[in-house]
């Protein structure tokens, strides 16, 4: 029973990793279609505004994560703007290539610009303490993980479900063509999504950091594929299936390892039984959990 | 040919004044250049007195100098003038150009014989470097404005503007049109691709006997790999950015103390290192300008101009003979002569034997996705997958069967040496067919899935692949697999190459490969029309994924030594990249993009690093401004069967196969 609770910690610490990222994905899906492969380096450079608020400018942990988020935010709409949007009205596929583009040219323009050492915060950024509830040992740092990731979530999904810019969302994502007429400036939401999936990002980026503590420019690659993957097996475009999806990946990554061991699945297994479950999902349900098939036309 | 009286001072003409006033200042103004004693002097001064550099050179230069300015000057007055006094005024600047460039040549040529102090001349020679290559910016920037303004190709797309001023006008107009005018009167469509095969075999004959001297005389250490590309970036190798903006984010065993003024000194660094790195400093470490001009001499004197010259003169015999020769005798003959030209050229050293196995290996890998994804419309972003199958299963094979070595011990089979090439190939087919059954995996779900779902399958797939492989601790697990034998040549590569081109191309030209099309056209609607969805599909990414296992077997081989590390997201990237540069649908486009693709990898081997910053930035520009690819949805019209000259006999083509066939 320990074990069992211990495991359930981790894997709901790494699930809401992943289901911060993965919102970034879906969010972005969702309004534009476009999966946007440059979210986990984006994460990545979230992590390491975390780095430059921490270390460089000697901030606290709540306005480290504030800064990296504000920095992040910006970064993302300035790339949007840059690089997405004057393929709007490109089909499809020259935007998704572009996206990798951005991805990769921000992780080597980064490691370029930076050099190759390894990064990572300062150790008082986040004291960690270990409590030990019956056998359970729980440290603060996943305490704060999980409760930030749960409190970003619902801030989200309030702004999505509750106010005026939320609908507008909410409008584009059903339908884009009708929405511009009704007087809502497309450009202005997009941006919008733009800025609050990729500070989102970040704070996943920063957590990540006090939770896993080595940073480098490469770190966003594969846990931004397997955030990707998340956010579709929850049904890209819908903010509950990527809060969903990541806890699922979270918890297939933790204990596939811990309970496989008994049956001889040893922890390096991980990966291809995470993917492959995935896949059987996929296959049972073509459009994620969440996901509503579109109707095609002929 | 339109003329329009503009009178009216065009940003062009302002920037080629603007060129002309920068190397007089440069040259007879700014003391710039270092003595020995401390002191500085101009270019000029240089040149003229304090250097006892040989009398030759020093009086070819003053008559260099001034002579660059008066051309620039000219072409300014030229696009200021009248439309009347255009033509004297471009004859005028034409002619002094031929003077200079001849000048030019004659001194260089000069200078390397005598190994004189080089290094006051080559501050100057870079200055015309700067102004030339301005005048060629101005030239491509002029052509992409006008790119620009045309009409998009692909209805939907829309045309990115340029930010160039309104009233901007091409400078080099009448460059331009003599020379477009000039290639026109070549007519190089009506020349047979035998002719340029020719041409190129010619060519490279000339270099095996004569590439050697010149690489000599103009400073290279040894023949040019890759047409000089490799030899282009080398100044750079040592320019280092990690400096500018590693302050700001320091690794716990860094200390910076004022990271912005530490941020700013890297960055002063940087700036002298590259202005050191464009500039020449002495034969030994040649600069970016010196460089540049001796590889395009050195093409030009070996490749172009020889390549040119065989061409036209075999333009008429060539197409004499492809008309009277069969279709399928005049291709086999194009295949072998291509086969002859690359082998020939392959076989001067090991790199460039490398670097066409790659090449072979990157064009089966992009025509393969291609049909997938430019063909049928899906988007496979994990096809490194099939490759590692592919890779793993016939290096096992070979290693099993055929080879005596650690990992799997002696063995199996006890073969006689002239029949290890069709074990290869077996194990080739067996990695080949392994992958297509991995396909499988991806054939099955694309089904129901489709779109950004089916993406993610194929993701997932190649995570699989390379997880299962990173989990056999048998074949090496994440160490990899060491003691492949290198049995990957040319030889099988070209084979294998040509036979997977001419397999997608019959495939998606099929009745059958119709129905590819007319899936990613419309699913629902290829269905109604009878097009048996679910075959079409499996068997797309069958043959795909037989294809990318294959390309993953001879990539093993000529590595020796895999690992699941090389088949990640990273090789699917590469794979994408090459699909989307050569443009979906398009075969032709495909080869053509993964051979730049592959120069280009090499070119930018000594930037290291800033390799795969160069590479995405490219991507990210070719979809800002020709989103549809190189050849999207078309393929290069070649003359591959020849065509009838004027006033020639006419000799149908179809009697002359009618006749071979009876």
């Amino acid at each position: 029973m320990e074990f069992f609770v211990q495991q359930f910690l981790n894997a709901l610490q790494l699930g809401s990793l992943y289901a911060l990222i993965a919102l970034g994905y879906s969010m972005v899906y969702g309004v534009l279609l476009l999966i946007n492969f440059a979210h986990g380096d984006i994460f990545m450079m979230g992590a390491f505004f975390g780095v430059f608020g921490s270390i460089t400018l000697g901030l606290p942990f709540v306005p480290t994560l504030l800064l990296s988020m504000i920095l992040t935010g910006l970064l993302g709409v300035t790339i949007e703007r840059v690089a997405y949007k004057p393929l709007r009205q490109a089909s499809r596929l020259s935007v998704v290539i572009t996206a990798l583009g951005v991805g990769l040219l921000l992780e080597n323009g980064l490691l370029a610009l930076t050099g190759a050492n390894p990064r990572s915060y300062p150790q008082d950024l986040v004291t960690t303490k270990v409590y030990d509830l019956g056998g359970v040992s729980i440290s603060n740092v996943k305490i704060i993980i999980i409760v930030l990731a749960a409190l970003l979530f619902a801030g989200l999904y309030t702004i999505v479900q509750r106010t005026k810019w939320g609908m507008a969302m909410r409008a584009i994502s059903y339908d884009k063509f009708a929405v511009p007429l009704m007087g809502v400036s497309q450009d202005q939401v997009i941006s919008l999504t733009f800025l609050l999936g990729t500070s989102l990002a970040a704070a996943g980026g920063i957590l990540w950091g006090v939770a896993f503590p080595v940073l480098n420019p490469y770190m966003g690659l594969r846990v931004g594929w397997k955030a990707f993957i998340a956010a579709v097996v929850g049904g890209i475009g819908d903010i509950r299936g990527a809060a969903v999806g990541g806890l699922l990946l979270g918890f297939i990554e933790i204990f596939v390892p811990a309970y496989g061991k008994s049956i001889g699945i040893s922890s390096t297994w991980r990966d291809p039984v995470a993917f492959g479950l995935l896949l059987i999902i996929l296959v049972v349900r073509p459009t994620g959990l969440f996901g509503v098939a579109r109707r095609q036309k002929v | 040919m339109i003329r329009t009286a503009n009178r009216s001072f065009s940003l062009g003409s302002l920037v080629t004044l603007a060129c002309a006033l920068v190397i007089l200042i440069a040259v007879f103004a700014l003391p710039w250049l270092a003595l020995e004693d401390g002191a500085t002097a101009t270019a000029y001064e240089l040149l003229s007195k304090s250097l006892d550099v040989p009398a030759r050179i020093t009086n070819t230069f003053l008559i260099i100098v001034p002579l660059a300015a008066l051309v620039e000057l000219a072409l300014a007055l030229w696009s200021l003038a009248a439309p009347q006094q255009r033509k004297a005024i471009s004859t005028l600047a034409l002619l002094m150009g031929v003077i200079l460039v001849g000048y030019y040549y004659g001194t260089f040529l000069y200078e390397d014989h005598v190994n004189a102090r080089t290094a006051a001349t080559d501050y100057v020679r870079s200055g015309f470097v700067v102004a030339l290559i301005a005048g060629l910016l101005l030239i491509v920037l002029t052509a992409l404005q006008r790119a620009a303004l045309r009409v998009p190709a692909n209805p939907g797309t829309e045309a990115v503007a340029l930010p160039l001023p309104r009233g901007w006008r091409m400078p080099f107009a009448w460059l331009r049109r003599s020379v477009r005018e000039a290639i026109r009167s070549l007519q190089l469509s009506r020349i047979p691709v035998l002719a340029y095969l020719l041409g190129v075999v010619a060519a490279v004959e000339l270099e095996r006997r004569e590439g050697e001297t010149l690489a000599r005389l103009l400073g290279f250490r040894r023949v040019p790999g890759l047409f000089g590309s490799t030899e282009l970036l080398e100044p750079f190798s040592k320019l280092d950015f990690s400096g500018i903006l590693a302050p700001f984010f320091p690794s716990p065993t860094d200390r910076f103390d004022a990271p912005l003024r530490s941020s700013w000194e890297a960055l002063r660094q940087l700036g002298e290192d590259f202005v050191y790195a464009l500039t020449s400093h002495g034969p030994r470490e040649p600069g970016f300008f010196k460089v540049l001009l001796h590889v395009v001499e050195y093409d030009l004197l070996i490749f172009i101009i020889p390549v040119l010259i065989v061409a036209l003169l075999l333009r008429r015999p060539g197409n004499w003979l492809l008309l009277r020769l069969p279709t399928w005798a005049g291709l086999a003959l194009q295949i072998v002569v291509l086969y002859g030209a690359v082998s020939r050229w392959g076989a001067l050293n090991d790199y460039r034997e490398l670097v066409l196995i790659y090449m072979g290996v990157n064009i089966m890998l992009a025509i393969s996705l291609n049909l997938v994804n430019g063909y049928m419309g899906e988007f496979s972003v994990g096809h490194a997958g099939f490759m590692a199958v592919g890779a793993y299963i016939s290096s096992i094979l070979t290693m099993w069967l055929f080879v005596d070595e650690a990992v799997f011990g002696e063995a199996m089979l006890s073969v006689p040496d002239w029949a290890l090439p069709i074990g290869f190939l077996i194990a080739l087919v067996a990695g080949g067919v392994a992958a297509a059954l991995a396909g499988l995996l991806v054939a099955f779900p694309s089904f129901r899935t489709r779109g950004d779902y089916l993406a993610i399958v194929t993701l997932a797939v190649n995570f699989i692949v390379t997880g299962i492989i990173n989990n056999i601790e048998a074949i090496g697990g994440p160490r990899g697999l060491n003691g492949v034998p290198l049995w990957t040549n040319l030889r099988w590569v070209f084979l294998l190459t040509a036979l997977s081109v001419f397999a997608i191309h019959s495939l998606v030209n099929s009745t059958f490969g119709k129905g590819i099309v007319a899936i990613r056209e419309d699913e629902i609607a290829a269905e109604l029309m009878g097009v048996n969805t679910r075959k079409v599909k499996l068997v797309a990414f069958m043959v795909s994924s037989f294809i990318a296992g294959m390309s993953g077997g001879l990539f093993a081989h000529v590595l020796a030594y895999v690992n699941p590390g090389v088949f990640g997201i990273l090789k699917s990237t590469e794979a994408l990249v090459m699909v989307y540069l050569g443009g979906m649908g398009s075969i032709s486009g495909s080869v053509i993009a993964a051979v730049l693709f592959t120069i280009l990898i090499e070119a930018f081997r000594p930037l290291a690093v800033l390799k795969w910053v160069v590479v995405p930035l490219i991507l990210i520009l070719l979809m800002l401004f020709r989103p549809q690819g190189l050849f999207g949805f078309r393929e290069v019209s070649l003359n591959l069967r020849g065509v009838r000259e004027e006033g020639e006999a006419v000799v149908l083509k179809e009697a002359s196969d009618g006749a071979a066939a009876d």
